[in-house]
Formats: structure tokens, sequence, C-alpha cells
């Protein structure tokens, strides 16, 4: 199923920081939110949908045991159309001292061995700006799903690009603590959490499967403060890049529009940490150019005890963050792109929540 | 052979921003410096047995130095036998390495009393080996000489940056699955300061003992890498956000005798407690005194109190707010590039030497000047600066800094190479006038986002400013600085300077501020407005709009407001309006200029 989810109100996606009354007043959301809390949204909303269920939550028999996410895209719900956007690819750069009123983009470009250069870096090629200026990531700013095509032939124009701030406004919230018995304010509780409104038609487009009897539309609670929002079941056109066709391959670019975990850190497991070489999920590759920002932390909390787990902060993770670039070169082509396009690869068994989703271009 | 090898460490922001107290900032920023310190020290150790080493970012002689040094170097590598580099790379960045693990011993052996299990040694290592990332290149000098090399060298190492490798948490197979650092987020706590663990603390964390100044508040939980900076060195001790907002009205008290003797009375009271807190009066409640620990002090509560509305009566309340100040220097990138400049070749490598000795005698003056009584410096080195300032000399000591980088910086590098025009190096200014309540993170985060406001919407060699009330209302503001070196002063901060006081001395009512935003609303809409070139109403809007703000301004006069000052104020206003355009030629936001004169209003109140 895939379905549009809209915001009624504000959000908040809190990070792992301890924040209780009286002593932390001060919470900072971010956004996007992870996979996670898409997750967990739904399976909220199934056991919203069918209480008499709860009491299996986590247990044998589960009966959301087998969600599985396989995409979650910022989206624009056009009347013609659901629009997607994701994270900028993390080789788009901008110039950084372009004076002119409309930013220049680039792609970066796979560049040669150069024995001279000798680097801490645990790859010995680099990705390389054919840029004149010097160059930098903008991670505030989202890849127009719809203009695929043109990244894929290296044309990228501020057209392509929507910055976070055109869709999502700051709303902080400023709240008080009161008294149980008396209902006046109580001293010292005083906090502020950085709360986020989504611009009007915009929303989140999640693909599930395994959660069939959910209704196809209806409401559910999105993030920290339980906020509400709307979804249903997507009736209109929505693009989603087309699986790359075989033209004498050479390498293959792996863009993750989700974060994703590896037990290695920003290495899948299986591929070795020197050679770059191994096997990625059953398949023989190796590893050429990489582009990985710096890490983000993925944890969460375990609200009802169950299979090997109990209440309290799940186990917290660090992931490549959403953008990130890999360039392979697959012993077998066709089952890797069959394998890999459009799918979510991670580790730990959070694929399946929607970490590591995954699109591929030839080039 | 010769090389030029460049090293880089981090994180950066995030390390300093991670900062609850004044203290965390500080010692974020002082490890930063010492690493990087330790860093230039062992590579010319390294480099001697094989050749040697020229340093040209940033200056250093070899002794330690009294600037904080950026967090990254340059230097110049001789070497007379071939060598494999890649070793001596390694090495350097190991011995990095080895002195933040030291620190965090060291912290620990000073803190923490009683034994600690081995599971708790193995975490304590796991967070602090996982947390700094380390960046080194090196580029051959070919036959094309230094200055090709330092362009490869530039570019190669952004190229290196492209990949951050990380390695996953629990590398020493312990799942982080426990309460986490109160200040970071992103890894357990190991430390508490509780009578019992909190819920969910990892069972082996280590309690920290009650000590002077409570390095850790109640409820507070921290990881390794922040316990390192909590507990860096006793030296480095800095005052707080609260401290730092009331100094100012402490000397302006001092100054009187009986100001004097009260204050030393509030002083007996609070006996050996430093906390800036106590000088509001707000917070001298049971509520307060307990959670801070100090209720010692509430025998004398009220007595206390007295003294303090004393205090008031005579000479006004402390001001809440205080002001952060970030700024660096702005096209780096071109200057340090230096040949579109006009610097000839073969000069280039003498010319990145002085460059950065400037920005170092530079950074020593600012230091200094700031630490004279307007405010406490965080970090001073190269072309970069943070720093907390006195709300009621802001402007004088960001003016005074502006001129002073020309004089010290500018104007020398362009005599003694020959720089034409009247392109000058410049820096631009990102301010936050903050209270002393709000969370300090955010304040260090929101100076840097200003700081690119400044430079960005402000088109460099600007300033902005960003007042953030404790209501929640924010007035945002940017400027040119419009630098005159004739006469070694900014238009702009005098302008503002001559409305503020304006302001203070009643000499007008602030009303006048709310007339011209009630006018602009109704005029263009509550949404706000901008204009931009293709817009005819701009033309309109000139030519109406100027006459409109003197006849507001003079309509908000007071008694005994001279002609004289009317005149200059209603100069002031309409050349404000005037010159807010020019900021961005294009496109001009009408509220930036009102949000500036709402700022101005703002701080009238304060100096």
């Amino acid at each position: 199923m895939k379905i549009f989810i809209e915001p009624f109100d504000t959000l908040f996606f809190k990070d792992g920081k301890p924040f209780s009354m009286g002593e932390d007043n001060w919470a900072d959301g971010h956004f996007p939110p992870m996979p996670s809390v898409f997750y967990g949204a739904l399976r909220s909303a199934y056991f919203s949908q069918n209480p008499n269920q709860l009491h299996l939550a986590n247990e044998e028999g589960d009966p959301t045991q087998d969600l599985v996410i396989s995409r979650i895209h910022v989206a624009r719900n056009d009347k013609r159309r659901v629009v997607g956007y994701i994270p900028c690819p993390m080789d788009v750069v901008k110039e950084k001292n372009n004076n002119s009123n409309q930013d220049q983009y680039h792609i970066l470009e796979v560049g040669n061995s150069d024995s001279s250069q000798i680097s801490s870096s645990p790859i010995p090629t680099q990705l390389r700006s054919s840029a004149p200026e010097r160059v930098e990531y903008d991670k505030s700013s989202w890849f127009n799903l719809g203009n695929w095509n043109k990244y894929a032939t290296g044309e990228i124009r501020e057209s392509s690009l929507k910055n976070t701030s055109k869709f999502l406004i700051h709303e902080p919230k400023i709240g008080i603590g009161r008294s149980r018995y008396t209902g006046s304010s109580e001293e010292g509780q005083l906090y502020r959490v950085g709360m986020k409104r989504m611009c009007k038609n915009y929303g989140f487009v999640v693909e599930f499967s395994g959660l069939d009897s959910l209704q196809s539309n209806g409401i559910l609670k999105l993030g920290a403060e339980g906020k509400g929002a709307s979804y249903h079941e997507i009736d209109k056109p929505f693009d989603i890049p087309n699986t790359p066709r075989k033209t004498e391959p050479k390498k293959v670019k792996m863009i993750f529009t989700t974060p994703a975990v590896f037990s290695q850190g920003w290495l899948p497991k299986g591929v070795d940490l020197k050679s770059l070489e191994g096997v990625w999920n059953g398949f023989k590759l190796k590893v050429t150019h990489v582009c990985v920002g710096a890490f983000v932390s993925i944890g969460g909390f375990n609200m009802k005890a169950g299979k090997g787990m109990k209440v309290g902060p799940k186990p917290m993770y660090r992931a490549i963050p959403a953008g990130s670039v890999f360039y392979v070169e697959p012993e077998d082509f066709d089952g890797f792109i069959e394998a890999f396009h459009d799918r979510c690869i991670s580790e730990f068994g959070l694929s399946r929540e929607g970490f590591g989703h995954i699109l591929l271009q030839v080039v | 052979m010769k090389y030029l090898f460049l090293f880089t460490i981090g994180p950066v922001q995030s390390f300093i921003a991670q900062a609850r107290k004044t203290k965390d900032l500080f010692a974020g920023s002082m490890i930063l410096s010492e690493l990087i310190g330790d860093a230039l020290k062992e590579t010319q150790s390294v480099f001697k047995e094989v050749g040697s080493a020229q340093f040209i970012f940033p200056a250093f002689d070899g002794t330690d130095t009294k600037e904080a040094l950026p967090n990254r170097f340059l230097v110049e590598v001789d070497l007379r036998e071939e060598v494999d580099l890649r070793t001596y790379g390694n090495r350097i960045e190991q011995f990095v390495r080895t002195s933040w693990a030291k620190m965090g011993d060291e912290a620990l052996e000073r803190n923490v009393k009683g034994r600690l299990s081995d599971d708790f040694h193995t975490r304590f290592n796991d967070q602090m080996n996982g947390h700094l990332e380390v960046y080194w290149i090196f580029q051959p000098i070919g036959d094309d000489g230094y200055a090709e090399a330092y362009k490869a060298v530039e570019r190669n190492l952004g190229s290196v940056k492209n990949l951050r490798p990380f390695v996953q948490i629990s590398q020493a197979g312990f799942p982080e699955n426990h309460r986490k650092c109160s200040v970071s987020g992103t890894r357990d706590a190991v430390f508490f300061r509780e009578k019992d663990k909190p819920a969910f603390a990892y069972e082996d964390a280590a309690k920290i003992e009650e000590k002077s100044g409570y390095e850790l508040n109640i409820g507070e939980g921290l990881s390794a890498p922040v316990f390192t900076k909590r507990f860096f060195k006793e030296k480095a001790k800095f005052h707080s956000t609260a401290e730092i907002a009331v100094e100012p009205w402490k000397e302006k008290v001092k100054k009187c005798k009986e100001g004097s003797r009260l204050l030393e009375s509030f002083s007996i009271q609070t006996g050996s407690s430093k906390d800036g807190q106590l000088y509001f009066i707000d917070n001298w409640s049971e509520a307060y005194l307990k959670k801070h620990e100090l209720k010692s002090l509430a025998i004398a509560k009220e007595k206390t109190k007295e003294i303090l509305k004393s205090l008031y009566g005579s000479f006004g309340k402390p001001a809440p707010y205080y002001a952060l100040v970030s700024f660096d220097g702005d096209k780096m990138g071109e200057w340090l590039n230096g040949i579109s400049k006009g610097v000839k070749e073969d000069q280039l490598m003498s010319y990145h030497q002085k460059l950065s000795a400037l920005f170092s005698k530079f950074a020593g003056y600012a230091k200094e000047y700031v630490d004279q009584g307007r405010g406490k410096t965080v970090y001073a080195g190269g072309d970069d600066f943070l720093g907390f300032l006195h709300v009621n000399t802001l402007l004088e000591t960001m003016e005074h800094l502006r001129v002073e980088f020309n004089s010290m910086v500018a104007d020398p590098i362009k005599s003694d190479y020959g720089i034409g025009g009247k392109d000058r190096l410049s820096f631009s200014v990102g301010i936050i006038i903050a209270h002393y309540k709000m969370p300090l993170n955010s304040v260090v985060q929101q100076a840097k986002e200003v700081e690119k406001v400044a430079k960005k919407k402000g088109g460099r060699d600007a300033f902005a400013i960003r007042v953030i009330k404790h209501s929640g209302e924010i007035n945002e503001m940017y400027a040119k600085w419009e630098f005159d070196p004739d006469s070694k002063s900014c238009k702009a901060i005098a302008r503002m300077n001559y409305i503020i006081h304006s302001l203070k001395e009643k000499r007008f009512s602030n009303k006048y501020i709310s007339s011209i935003t009630q006018t602009f609303q109704e005029v263009f809409g509550r949404e706000g407005y901008s204009f931009d070139k293709s817009n005819s109403e701009l033309g309109e809007a000139k030519k109406w709009l100027p006459m409109e703000l003197g006849r507001l301004v003079r309509r908000s006069k007071q008694v005994g407001t001279s002609e004289s000052q009317i005149e200059e104020m209603v100069h002031c206003i309409q050349e404000t309006f005037t010159q807010s355009k020019k900021v961005n030629a294009d496109s001009f936001s009408i509220f930036n200029y009102i949000y500036g004169l709402h700022a101005m209003d703002f701080i009238s109140r304060y100096v």
C-alpha cells in the first residue's frame, strides 16, 4: 500500500537527549524523521483500528510483525500528481562563493587514481569537483524526484532542488508545567519544544506491505507529543525513478534516500575495509568511490516488553546519512540492479523499517 | 623532495556547540586547540629525522602560543630522502588520538574516586576512540611550484573529506541501550550525579561526587567525550552566561561607595557561591535554591533580597541579556588563492606566512581587547573569533575590532604585496543577543547561522544581529559595516549608536517604531514584503517612504529635544533605510529595516 500522510498540525521529532520536566527545558527537534517513526506510527494506527489485538503487540502472533516499509519520501500532493523529494545526493555540490543570484550546482566526478597523493582516506580514489570555485554540499536542500533523469545526465539546476525552508516552518512551542492540585503554573517548569510545521499539501509518501488490513484512509499519530496526521491511499500518479537500463555499464551509483546502518560503520559487512572488495547481500563487488557525510545517530524507545526486548531505550546505532552515494562495480550487473534498485538495504534488521532505501544509476 | 602536508581534526562545530555550560564551550575550543598544538609539535619532531618542516598556517614557532590554534594546519615538508609518508601521517594522527585519550584518562583520574569496573573502562575508551575525526593529505610540490601544489592540496583535502569514515557504536560489544548523554544525546551516559541512578542508566555508570561549583547538575548524565570537556583541566574555568550578563551592572555599582558596600554585603550572604543567577531576585525562591543545592542560603533569603532591592532601587536591575559574537574573514578562499589578487606565484608561500602571522597577531589583540572588561573570549585564532560580549558595549567593541582588523591585517597585506584597487580583506559578524537562561548550545548554533546571514544576505563585510527575547520573540537584522578607512569608523554603527542613545535618553518616544511598523504593514501587508528590481512599486515607494519616516520621527520628539537633534535623528532613520536597500540591490526585505529598529530599541534598554 502506498499512502500520503498529511499532518494536521505541527510535528516534533526528538533526538536522544533526555527531556524531563523541571530538568531539561529545551528540546530541539530534527527533520526529516527517521524511518522508524513511520514504522511505529503505522503499527500504532493498526492497533488503534483493532484495539482487541493490542495484547498481541510484540508477542507471538503480533499482527504487525510482517510490516515492511519499502519507501519513505517527503512529498507534495498536487492536483494531478504526487511529487516526491529525497535528501539531495551528496555528490551534488554548489559553488561556495557564488555572487550571482542563482546558485551554481555541479556533480562530483569520478577521479582517476593518483599515486602521488597520500592521504588518511581509506579509499584510494575520490570523487572530485570540476568547478573552478570551492564547492560545498547543502544539506538543507531536497531533490525533486521528477527531475531524476536530469540528475542522471549530469544536469543540475536550482529548479530541481527545494530548500527545507520552502516547505517547513519552525514553530517553537513554549509550555508550562501545572500543579496537579491547584492548576497553577509550577516554578522552573517552563519548557520549549522545537516544533516544525509542514506547509499546506506537503507531507510524506510511505509505501509498505504486510499490513494489508490497515484501512485505506484514516488518522495516525506521528512523532513526539502524539501529533495527529491524516493518511490516504495514493490514487494519483507518483513518479518513481525507473530501473536503470543496461548500457555497457562500468559502474553503478547507489544513492541512499534514507539513512542506512552497517555493522562496519560506513561500510556494509562482507566488504573488506582495505581492499573494498567483497560480497554485499550476496553480490560480489568492489566499492570504488564513496561520498558519506557525518554519521547520524539512530535510537528509539521500546514502549512494551516483548520477544528479546525490554521497556527502555533501544540500542543506538550510527548510520550513513540520507544522500550518501556509493559507486560500485558488481560482477553480476543485472542481478545487482534487480536486487538493489528501489529497495531498502540495511543491517541489524532495520531494512524492514525503511532504513537504507536505495536508488541506482548506471554510470 | 618537497611536499605540502595539510592536517585537520574534527568534529568542530558539533563538538564546540554541544555545550550546556560556558565551561563546556570554552573547554571544547581549548581541547581542539591543544590537540592541534600537539600535532604541530609532533610534525616538527618526526620530520626532523628525515628533513625539515616549515609551518605556513598557522604561524607557529614550536612553542606554546597565547592565541588559540585553528583546527587545521599546513606545513611544507622538505625531505632529504625518500620515506613512506603514509607512516609519518599515521604517526602524527596516532599521536593526536593518544593525546585525546590521555585527556579523558586524566579527567577520570582527577574526578572519579574508587575502582571502576573493566567494563566501564572498555566502554569509556570505546566512546573516546569513536569520537575524534582526523584527515590529512600530502601533496608533492612539483615543477609547477608552491602555488599549484597549494591549490591541489586544498581541493584534494575537500575530496578526502567527501568520505567521513566512522565505526559502528559498540565495537567493544556493548549495546548502547541506556539513558543517553544529556548534552550530546548520541551516546550512553556513563557518568551521573544523583543520589540513586536515574531510570535506564547504565549499570556501571560512575557517580560524580558533589563538588564546589556543581559541575554536574542533578539529573544530568554525561558520555565520555562530554565528561572530558566538562572536567578538562582545572584552569578551564569560565564565567556563566548569568555572570557575563550581570558584569556591566556590577561594574556600575562598584563605582559608587554605597553600591560597593551593598555588593559586599551581598557577597557575604551568598558565601562561596559564585552563581551569577543569584543577582536576579526572581531566583531567590525555595525551589531554585533547592534545585541548585544552595539550601544553606535560604536562612538569610529575606535579608539578601532586601539588599538586592536596595541595589535595584539605586542602580536599576541588571540586564539579563548577553551577546554571543562569531566572526570570520570574508572570501578567505579567494584571499588565500592570492594569485587572483595580484600576488606573484613565487611570493605565494611568503604571502601565506605573512597572512598567517597577521591573523595570529590580530587574534591575540582581539582576545586581549575583549577580555579587558568587555566580555570573555572563547576562541580567537586565525580569522575566527567566538566570544561573549556585554550588550552595553557591544556595538562599540565590534566597531573597534572592525577598524583594527583593517589596520592590523587588511592594510599591511595590501601594501606588502602590492594588492591594488578597493579590494580589501574584511570580516562578517553574527551576533546573538540572548537571555542568560536560554540553552547555550542553541545560542552557539544560532550564532553560526547568523554569521551566515551576514555573509549571504548582508553580502559580506557586514554584521547581522538576532535578538532572542525571553518571551520567544525574535528580531533579526543585517547591514553593511559601511567601513570608512579614512575616518577609521563604521557609518552604520555610528547611526545605530545615535538612534540607540536618542531612545535611551528619551529624546524620542519609541512609539515611532510601532508607527513605522504599522504604516508598513498597512501598505505592504502583514505577511512581509520584498521589493525586487522588476517591481515598479519600489520606485514609487522610494519617493514617499523617506518622507513618511521623517514625519513619524518628528512627531515622536519629546520635550526638550533640540532642532539639530531632531534633524540628526531624521537623517539617521532615513539613511539607515536608504542603506538597507543597498545591502542587497536586487531584492530587499522591508522587514529587515523594521526588525533593525526593533533591535535598536531593545539594545537601548541595556546600554
